[in-house]
This record gives C-alpha cells, structure tokens and sequence, in this order.
C-alpha cells in the first residue's frame, strides 16, 4: 500500500495553480483573475510553467491593498497582458489534464475563480474539483493533529477531499498556515523578497507540498 | 413580501408579484423567523396564492448547553406548517428556541421539538446546504439527527458549488440507507441572475463587509435565483 503514495508518485503531473486577483470577492460579478501563474512537476521536477497576465472586458479595477500586496505595476501588466479567451487556452488544457492540482488555500479561494472562468468560457469545472490538494489545509491538518486517515485501498478523491473541506471548516486560533510561515517554518531555502509573484509563490508552494507529502498518508 | 404590483423598477421585487407573473399556485416562503409570515399570508391571499410557510432553524443536541460545544452540536432544519394547526405549533417551537434555547441565535433540541410535534399538522426537512449530512462529513461537528418521531424529507440542489455533487452523493446515500424520502429544490434569494451583484452588496452590507473583502463562505454562485428555478422547471 505504501507504494501508492504520493510521494513515491514518479508518473502524475501536478499542476501548481495561484491566482491574483482584483480582490478577495468570490464571483466574477465582481472580480477577475489578472494574472494567474502554474507549473507543471513530475516526478518533483518543474518540467513547464506559465505566467500569464490576463485582460478582461470589464470596469473592474485591482483594489489599493491587492496591488500593494500583490506589487501590481500597471506598465508592466499592459506590456504582458494577453486577451482572457487566449489565456484560457494555455491554462485550461493543463487543468484539465493534469492529475492533481495544487494550491494554497486554493478549495478557500482559486477554485471559485477557477468555476467563474470557465462558466464565463461555457465550459464545466467540476471534473476539476476532486483533483485538488490544499496545502493550506493539510497543513493546518497537520498542526491540529486532525491525521488524514486512508480507507482501504487507493486514495479515492472523495476522502482526500472531505478532509480538506473539514480542515478548511474548522477554525483555531493562533495557527499560522500561509505559505511564507510555512516555508520558514520548514526552514526552506527560497528567495522570500520575491514572494506575491506568481510564479515564486507556486516554486515555494511546491517546496512545501514536498515536505508535506512525507508527513501525510496520502 | 410586498403586495402585489409594488416592485419598483430598480428596487426591490416583490415575491408576490414574481408568484403572480408566473403564474405560481403556491410559493414556500422559509424565513429565519415568525416575522415575516403575517404580511406574507394576507398579501399572497389577496393576490390568490397559497402559501406554505416554514421557519428555518437550528437544532442542536441539548438547548439547555450555551457554550461552544452545543455550536458543534448543531445544524440547521426546515419546519414547514401543513395547515393552521402546524402554524400555531410552529409559533410555540419558535418561541421556545427564541426564549429558552437563544444563544447566538434561536435553537432548540430534539426532545423539545418532539413535544411539539405532529407529523398531520407540520413537515420536517433537512436543507441541502448547513445540514447535518453537511456538517458532519465537510466540518469537525458531530450532529446527531433524532429522527424517530417524524419522517423527514431532505431537499436536494444544484447551484454549481464545488462541493454540491459530493454533497449530493452523500445525502443520497443517507435518504437510500434510511429510506427517507429526497426532494429536488432551490433555494432562491432574488430574481435573476444578473441582480447577483444587489444581492452580494447586501449580504456585505449586513456582515459588515465589503464587495472587495466580502468575507462569505462559498458565495461565487449566482444561481439562487427564481430565473434559475425556472431554467429547471422548463427543463
């Protein structure tokens, strides 16, 4: 049984997926995804990535503290920015084929930016539901000391992601889970002046996911 | 619940008035309290529509417990009135969860629901969403339904949620185990889709919150809406 766990995993891809957005808003009626950033790792090797910065029809404008957290620079996005449909057509393949995706309280947040563009595209999401580990959830998992218990057999979707969703909706006081405290915390070597960039927080994402998946039956 | 012909073109709409543009025999009308049942019954009488009232409430394990251990006890359940008699039961569960088992919100418990109880006169139900089933399977609480003095009924629905089919296939699983009886619904907060946005600034407006930071589980569906109801009703 232990063969299958995922850190023994050489064949899956994983999609590591972030999103910045305009705000914290869960709809697109009043948000939008600006720039989103995904790598592509095998076997614990980044083997592709994207950073595509995304331009909508809309009169939506990024909110004062986003841009200074996320350090969003209006030149540098009108340089790069490229049309939502062309977008989705990079992303949406490697979301949809890839076997797990994973973000950091991505089940709390991305995915319901995931279900908006791709409803505004006319395509179903929920096919990519099931494939999503959380590692903000399984590390607050691991420090509530809520263990991950595995049914017989092979992981099956459903229990991977009702423990997540559990996690997620129980609350504890003074426990820091986001990414930075994670990765100091796991002492991991990353460049942490870099961090609300895409593409730096998805290589730390999987730095963490990488000393998670060892503490984690799954 | 206004009376009929008083939506106003860019305020609110009336329920009574959607009811009656569509041609609706009867409207279930679920509210968090009592309140809103008076205005409800004489406005859709007058305008020829029967209503079916219920209250939405939470039931916990002992309503007696104040404290943070009764909230791990408790989920939510539809009370529906059959008739007049299940509406004068209803006001004294009502008033019981609203005097003795108020904390934080009304609750009552199921021995104190039972005492009131009668299946001829109301209907429990079990929502799709903040429901044991719910609770006990995506949070750490531990709700345990005491059914054996009714025969509940547990609405189902689909509003594209991330997690609505695992829901779904959960409380399918219960209803077939316990041969309870399931029925599709939805739950509808406003009109049509495209007033998503009036209904989110609302919500801000009482969590005291903003569209940019609303701080509101899971609300990135704008399908709870009658347009979406008829989109299932038309097929």
């Amino acid at each position: 049984m232990d063969k299958d766990l995922l850190r023994f995993d050489k064949k899956s891809t994983f999609v590591f997926c972030d999103f910045e957005t305009y705000n914290l808003c869960l709809n697109f009626a009043h948000n939008r995804p600006w720039q989103a950033g995904l790598i592509k790792v095998k076997g614990n090797k980044i083997i592709d990535s994207l950073d595509l910065h995304i331009k909508w029809d809309t009169k939506l404008k990024i909110g004062e503290e986003a841009a200074r957290i996320t350090k969003y620079s209006e030149s540098n996005f009108r340089k790069r920015c490229i049309d939502h449909k062309k977008a989705f057509k990079q992303m949406s393949p490697w979301l949809d084929k890839c076997d797990y995706i994973v973000g950091h309280n991505f089940l709390g947040f991305d995915i319901y930016l995931l279900k908006g563009y791709y409803e505004t595209m006319g395509k179903d999401y929920s096919h990519l539901v099931g494939k999503i580990i959380d590692t903000n959830c399984l590390a607050r998992g691991l420090k509530y000391e809520i263990p991950f218990r595995r049914g017989n057999g092979k992981l099956t979707q459903e229990e991977l992601l009702l423990y997540q969703y559990k996690i997620m909706n129980t609350k504890r006081r003074r426990v820091r889970s986001n990414l930075e405290s994670l990765g100091r915390e796991y002492t991991i070597d990353h460049d942490y002046d870099t961090l609300h960039d895409a593409l730096s927080d998805l290589r730390l994402n999987m730095k963490v996911w990488n000393k998670l998946k060892l503490q984690i039956e799954i | 619940m206004e009376k009929e012909g008083s939506s106003e073109k860019d305020g609110p709409d009336s329920i009574v008035d959607i009811a009656k543009e569509n041609e609706l025999e009867e409207v279930f009308l679920v509210d968090d309290c009592m309140g809103g049942f008076l205005e409800a019954y004489t406005n859709l009488a007058e305008a020829k529509i029967k209503l079916i009232f219920g209250v939405r409430l939470t039931v916990c394990e002992d309503c007696s417990q104040k404290n943070e251990g009764a909230i791990n006890t408790s989920s939510k359940y539809v009370i529906l009135c059959r008739n007049k008699r299940g509406y004068e039961r209803l006001i004294k569960i009502y008033s019981q969860a609203a005097k003795e088992g108020f904390y934080y919100e009304p609750r009552i418990d199921f021995t104190e629901l039972k005492k009131s109880w009668s299946n001829e006169d109301l209907i429990l139900a079990v929502p799709f969403y903040d429901s044991f089933v719910f609770y006990n399977n995506f949070s750490s609480r531990n709700c345990i339904p005491d059914f054996s003095f009714c025969n509940p009924v547990f609405f189902t629905e689909d509003n594209k949620l991330p997690f609505d089919k695992i829901l779904l296939s959960l409380v399918q699983k219960y209803t077939k185990e316990q041969s309870y009886q399931e029925r599709k619904c939805k739950s509808v907060y406003y009109k049509d889709k495209a007033h998503f946005k009036a209904y989110l600034t609302f919500r801000c407006i009482n969590n005291r919150s903003s569209l940019e930071k609303p701080e509101l589980n899971n609300m990135c569906s704008d399908t709870f809406c009658f347009e979406s109801w008829k989109e299932i009703a038309n097929g």
